[in-house]
């Protein structure tokens, strides 16, 4: 039985769920998700016993509070749930992470947006790269048109790997302002 | 795929437990890394999950994990049935209300026709 649900995708799995509501669904579900729950709490609360804490109620919620109405994105609401709650911990306790982190939570991309940017020409791609800083250029087409690894750029450029990692996501951050400004 | 669709699409739409352990591990080909590590310029779960696992040793989110999935099987095996449910397909709950009910009735015409006397 249980391997058998293990082959269904969410959608699916939710929609047994629905029908017979068999929490050995819900369990199957979750399991799914622990690791990278224990890794979005690790990031926001930086404590390992906070942290499985966090992933322990993120279970507890979704089983007795998972809604009756089809939900779209299982895994996006998990997500919700464990930032949610992330973030009320730390208002609450206090850990001591980064104020920035609280301003930093990304919503759902905008589908008019995202279209917007993916339909760019590589030429126009190329000519926005060039826009870009020095580092940030680096790292974009080290990581993106060379299709090397962290670990080979950070050998090649001596960057460490926070700096390698928020030169990529800057520059791709800026990389779409640029095109979504032209247009 | 050229390097513009490399930006904007990952090979992979879903990051398994065992690419997460094996890209900790060190257990992975430059391709592979390159492939998990697409997931971390983005912004979202995955994004977060391994920044937040890169902070704990791999043998230990291992063993964390593997803590918390029996934990819920246990938990799932505890939890009662909802007791909306419970009302819902019992039979002799439902007659139950019907009775009370009726003889709420009942009481209240008794007792009306009585003070009407």
């Amino acid at each position: 039985m249980l391997a058998r649900l293990k082959i269904l995708t969410d959608d699916e799995l939710l929609l047994y769920y629905q029908r017979s509501e068999d929490v050995n669904i819900i369990g199957v579900l979750l399991q799914r998700y622990t690791m990278l729950l224990l890794g979005v709490a690790m990031k926001y609360l930086k404590d390992k016993s906070a942290a499985e804490d966090a992933v322990q109620y993120v279970f507890l919620k979704a089983i007795t509070h998972l809604p009756k109405d089809n939900i779209q994105n299982f895994k996006g609401w998990l997500y919700v749930l464990m930032r949610n709650y992330c973030l009320q911990e730390l208002r609450d306790k206090h850990y001591h992470t980064d104020e920035a982190i609280l301003y930093n939570v990304s919503a759902t991309e905008d589908n008019r947006e995202d279209r917007v940017w993916k339909e760019t020409t590589l030429e126009a791609m190329q000519n926005a790269i060039q826009k870009l800083e020095p580092e940030q250029k680096q790292c974009i087409q080290l990581f993106y048109m060379q299709q090397q690894s962290y670990k080979q750029i950070m050998e090649q450029t001596k960057f460490t790997f926070e700096q390698v990692k928020s030169y990529i996501q800057n520059g791709k951050r800026n990389l779409k302002l640029i095109l979504t400004q032209k247009k | 795929m050229n390097g513009k669709d490399n930006i904007w699409n990952r090979k992979s739409d879903k990051l398994t437990e065992d690419m997460l352990q094996a890209y900790f591990a060190g257990k992975l080909s430059a391709e592979q890394q390159h492939e998990v590590e697409m997931w971390l310029s983005e912004t979202g779960m995955e994004a977060d999950a391994l920044e937040g696992l890169q902070t704990l040793p791999t043998k230990e989110s291992r063993e964390i994990t593997n803590r918390l999935n029996r934990d819920l099987q246990q938990q799932i095996r505890k939890k009662p049935r909802r007791r909306s449910k419970a009302i819902k397909d019992n039979y002799w709950a439902w007659v139950a209300i019907v009775v009370i009910l009726l003889l709420i009735i009942l009481a209240y015409v008794i007792i009306h026709l009585q003070s009407a006397r």
